[in-house]
């Protein structure tokens, strides 16, 4: 609150340094009186809303979404609950006096607020609308509701023949954009609290720039005797002597010297003024007189209204002296609820319903006063679909990358399409398919239930072949949805001038070897392949035989003399003398035969084969005799391998004798042949 | 290895693994190799097209293949002749259209050479046309549509269809397309000597069974052109759009394996989504 009355202050203070530059010191007194007045209208409820409803729907019927105020009405319901009854009453008696103002300028029976309601014309809210459409205009962060208010209580009270003012449309448009750029804050208290300060700025447009100086001095006087109200009732009464003595001689003056229009503004404030004086009279009932009297004095001034609604103004006036406060509260329940209804019957007409609505909530309302509250709100039942329209935006969600969302969308066709498969028996949802998110959300809360682990299962499988990650084959061979309806063929979709009998198109890979359609027939090669002669492999005629080549067989010098002792002798040691024998096989492996074995083992191609039989060993004895010569062993080289034939020159020292031999041989020739050379020589010498 | 099918098969095996750069070479090759397989490897594995000039008709380009040659010479669409020109009595025998296919063959080719500008903003087409052997309907044919987009580099993309329209009942006719295309990217970087190239061969096979106004020739003419036509821009934008979405992005997976070019960010954005994806799995 103190935070932006400053600014309602330097704006309400501009308009009146404007208007008079003498006031400005007495501004602050004048600003609490209309923000009670503001208050007070703010705390009836139901009176607002018909106002509002009245106002939007007589100027500009075809704007029946322009509610702006609708979302406001918890907050007012709870300055309602927080103000006194007694504002309520009073309240309640000044849209009385408006509503019969109105009543009586149309000529009307004002003795019951019901044959009245039905037939409040709604054209005459223009001028109200171009006061808000000033209001705004002058910057002021209005919201609109709080405008309309005004509106609604300027139209109330007179300004029902201030027509010649057009209001300017786009003003109007202007107004909404700010409401709406406002719109978030409309449930904040703070904004509740804001409201105050608008209320004045319009109360103060309201006046034709002809009429500041009306505006300002009266509400110079009804601030005054707020002011006095709040004092002992002495001092009120002294005060409410003076303002009636200052307030009527400006009147007069301005009565005087205006022109009808500004006549009518006049009187406009002076409802104002009327307005703010009974809202005193619910502070303190003293002053009331005072204020009655000079709204009486200004209903003369205007000369316009009919005698009927002065002698019911005046017996209103009486009754709100006379009568006790709780009487007036009770006359003030009773005015409210056949107000209610007549706004209700206004916007009922205004936006085209059925009349019987009305009617039955007049005689609701006429009923009981405890059973209005809820009556109230049955009556504002035909605004209440208005409100999703009007209400704000649903908080954005944050949004995740473009990534994610996509998944969710992929994620949701999925479950839809998974759903729509399953929900055969569930038909009863898909009533319901304006939007698709919707359906998407019910079938998933429904399906949930029923099928929610088929499902998961059924899900979680689907998804494998959803999503390709770098690396990722395609399961069983088939390619991703996404990837198989970006990559099948449009063709479906071509309407060919012939109708498509069968198609059965392979998307398949195909055998590459599978023959597709050959050349024409009668082509020649070309020369380069036609030249061409196959090479044909000749078998070879060469072939491999293995053989054996030679086999070799060593005996000791020793066992040949032996076997030739044998021959010579019959005695033959055959047996012990076969032990020292070695046969050499042709790899040179080296058999060694037991020495006490008989038989001897030779190997013929790696292949051992026994000769057990003596015959066999002294035949080959026989043929080694051959190969034996005197004391030394002949071994054929490629027979017996060098270490063969070396192990056995070792073991044998006949060899070693053989060698010594040879060597004394071959040193005796040396000596004999130096010998004959030496003779040679010296016999030539 | 011993019949004559095995042969064909293992030389066709062999030809799908070797170089595609080298093709011709190692097409020359086998045949060199096994002669007898040299008419059918000729017809069946597809070589890069060829660019000839027509000079009976303004010099104006068309492609050589395997289905317009004869010896060494290869025939014209635009002129119905054989470029180089051939000898009278070997062009007794060499091939060409009948007549009212001459005149669906000349239909195709206007047709497919708008198709050409349309698709590919240059390039040559050509579609060659042949009565098949084994005719005994009259209305069965055969042919072939050919484009390649070259430049003056080694890059190229031919596309080969070879078409076989078989009538099978009445107005309805069977299309069977064998769709190849041959695909070489090459950048070569003379000043640093670097050498990258991509290059390949799709085959696909399409079948369709549509049916023919048989009114007039000249009706279904236009017929067989407008399902050719449906048929082959369905199957070359589906193939290159699997070129592009598979074959491109495998190879781009594979380099991205070999070098990962990523950085910390895209890591942990993919790690991200991993585990996202494995949460739903495990749904």
């Amino acid at each position: 609150m103190p935070s932006r009355r400053p600014i309602v202050k330097a704006k309400t203070t501009g308009s009146f340094e404007n208007s008079n530059s003498q006031e400005p010191p007495k501004i602050p007194s004048q600003r609490p009186v209309r923000r009670t007045t503001t208050e007070i209208i703010e705390d009836n409820e139901s009176d607002e809303d018909i106002i509002e409803s009245y106002g939007t729907e007589d100027s500009k019927p075809s704007d029946v979404d322009d509610v702006p105020s609708i979302p406001r009405r918890p907050q007012r319901q709870g300055l309602l609950q927080e103000s006194n009854d007694i504002n309520k009453e009073e309240q309640s008696i000044a849209y009385i006096n408006s509503i019969d103002s109105e009543s009586s300028n149309k000529n009307e029976d004002t003795t019951s607020l019901k044959d009245v309601i039905p037939e409040q014309p709604a054209m005459p809210e223009r001028p109200a609308k171009r006061e808000t459409s000033e209001i705004f205009q002058h910057g002021s962060n209005m919201e609109k509701s709080e405008k309309k208010h005004t509106l609604s209580t300027t139209d109330v009270a007179d300004e029902v023949q201030e027509s010649p003012i057009i209001p300017e449309r786009p003003m109007r448009k202007k107004s909404r954009e700010t409401l709406s750029e406002s719109g978030s804050s409309l449930n904040s208290p703070e904004h509740s609290d804001a409201i105050e300060a608008p209320q004045n700025v319009p109360e103060e447009d309201l006046t034709a720039p002809d009429s500041d100086v009306m505006t300002s001095e009266e509400n110079y006087a009804v601030q005054k005797n707020e002011s006095t109200s709040s004092n002992n009732s002495e001092e009120v009464e002294r005060k409410r002597n003076d303002l009636q003595d200052e307030s009527s001689p400006p009147l007069g003056e301005t009565s005087v010297s205006m022109d009808p229009r500004d006549e009518e503004e006049s009187r406009l404030i002076k409802n104002l003024e009327r307005e703010g004086g009974q809202h005193t009279v619910k502070d303190q009932g003293n002053g009331i007189l005072t204020e009655d009297q000079k709204v009486a004095s200004l209903a003369d001034l205007a000369a316009q209204q009919s005698t009927s609604l002065l002698s019911e103004n005046q017996e209103q006036t009486a009754l709100a002296d006379l009568a006790a406060q709780k009487e007036i509260m009770g006359m003030a329940l009773n005015d409210k609820l056949t107000i209610e209804p007549v706004e209700t019957t206004i916007s009922a007409k205004l936006s085209e319903p059925d009349i019987s609505s009305p009617v039955e909530l007049k005689d609701e309302k006429e009923t009981s006063s405890s059973s209005s509250k809820e009556k109230k709100e049955e009556s504002q039942t035909p605004t209440i679909p208005e409100r999703p329209k009007k209400r704000a935006p649903p908080p954005v969600p944050k949004k995740p990358s473009s990534r994610i969302a996509a998944f969710h969308k992929l994620l949701e066709r999925q479950q839809l399409q998974e759903l729509n498969a399953s929900k055969t028996s569930g038909g009863t949802e898909g009533e319901e398919k304006e939007d698709k998110s919707e359906n998407v959300s019910e079938a998933v809360k429904t399906g949930k239930e029923n099928s929610i682990n088929s499902q998961r299962t059924e899900f979680a499988r689907n998804l494998n072949g959803l999503f390709a990650l770098p690396g990722m084959v395609p399961m069983d061979g088939a390619l991703p949805k996404a990837l198989g309806k970006n990559l099948s063929p449009p063709s479906e979709n071509i309407t060919s001038e012939e109708p498509v009998v069968t198609e059965t198109s392979r998307n398949e890979v195909s055998d590459v070897r599978q023959r597709r359609a050959r050349g024409p027939r009668g082509r020649k090669l070309p020369s380069s392949v036609s030249n061409v002669k196959k090479v044909v492999a000749e078998n070879s005629t060469s072939s491999i035989e293995v053989f054996e080549v030679w086999t070799i067989s060593n005996v000791r010098k020793a066992v040949a003399e032996q076997t030739r002792e044998e021959a010579t002798s019959a005695h033959s040691p055959f047996e012990s003398e076969i032990s020292e024998g070695y046969v050499v096989e042709e790899d040179g492996k080296e058999i060694n035969t037991a020495q006490s074995e008989e038989t001897k083992v030779t190997m013929v191609n790696g292949s051992p084969s026994e000769t057990s039989s003596t015959e066999e060993l002294e035949k080959t004895m026989s043929s080694d005799e051959e190969n034996i010569t005197e004391g030394v062993n002949h071994e054929e080289p490629s027979v017996t391998s060098i270490s063969e034939s070396v192990e056995c020159r070792d073991e044998n020292n006949q060899v070693e004798e053989a060698e010594l031999e040879y060597e004394t041989r071959a040193e005796k020739q040396m000596e004999e042949e130096i010998l004959k050379d030496d003779q040679v020589l010296s016999d030539v010498e | 290895m011993s019949s004559e099918g095995d042969k064909y098969d293992a030389a066709l095996d062999l030809l799908r693994r070797l170089n595609p750069v080298k093709i011709n070479s190692n097409l020359q090759n086998v045949i060199n190799l096994e002669p007898t397989l040299a008419e059918d490897l000729l017809s069946s594995i597809d070589v890069p097209l060829k660019i000839s000039n027509d000079p009976g008709f303004s010099n104006r380009e068309y492609l050589c293949c395997d289905y317009n040659r004869d010896l060494d010479s290869f025939r014209s669409p635009w002129s119905n002749e054989y470029f180089p020109k051939l000898s009278d009595d070997v062009l007794m025998d060499s091939p060409f259209p009948s007549e009212s296919l001459r005149q669906l063959e000349i239909l195709c080719n206007d047709s497919f050479d708008v198709y050409r500008d349309l698709y590919y903003e240059g390039g040559v087409s050509s579609v060659y046309l042949w009565d098949l052997e084994d005719d005994e309907n009259a209305e069965d044919f055969a042919g072939v549509v050919l484009f390649k987009k070259s430049n003056k580099s080694k890059n190229h993309w031919d596309s080969v269809h070879v078409v076989e329209v078989v009538s099978t009942n009445g107005n309805t006719f069977q299309y069977k397309v064998t769709t190849t295309i041959i695909l070489q990217l090459e950048k070569d970087d003379s000043e640093s000597q670097k050498l990258l190239r991509l290059s390949g061969n799709l085959t696909r096979q399409t079948e369709k069974t549509l049916s023919v106004d048989a009114n007039s020739l000249e009706q279904t003419h236009i017929a067989h052109v407008t399902n050719l036509g449906v048929l082959i821009e369905d199957v070359e934008s589906q193939m290159r759009n699997l070129l592009e979405t598979v074959y491109f992005e495998k190879t781009r997976d594979i380099f991205h394996q070999v070098r990962n070019g990523a950085t910390i960010e895209d890591q942990l954005n993919q790690t991200a989504h991993a585990e996202v994806i494995k949460g739903l799995q495990n749904l």
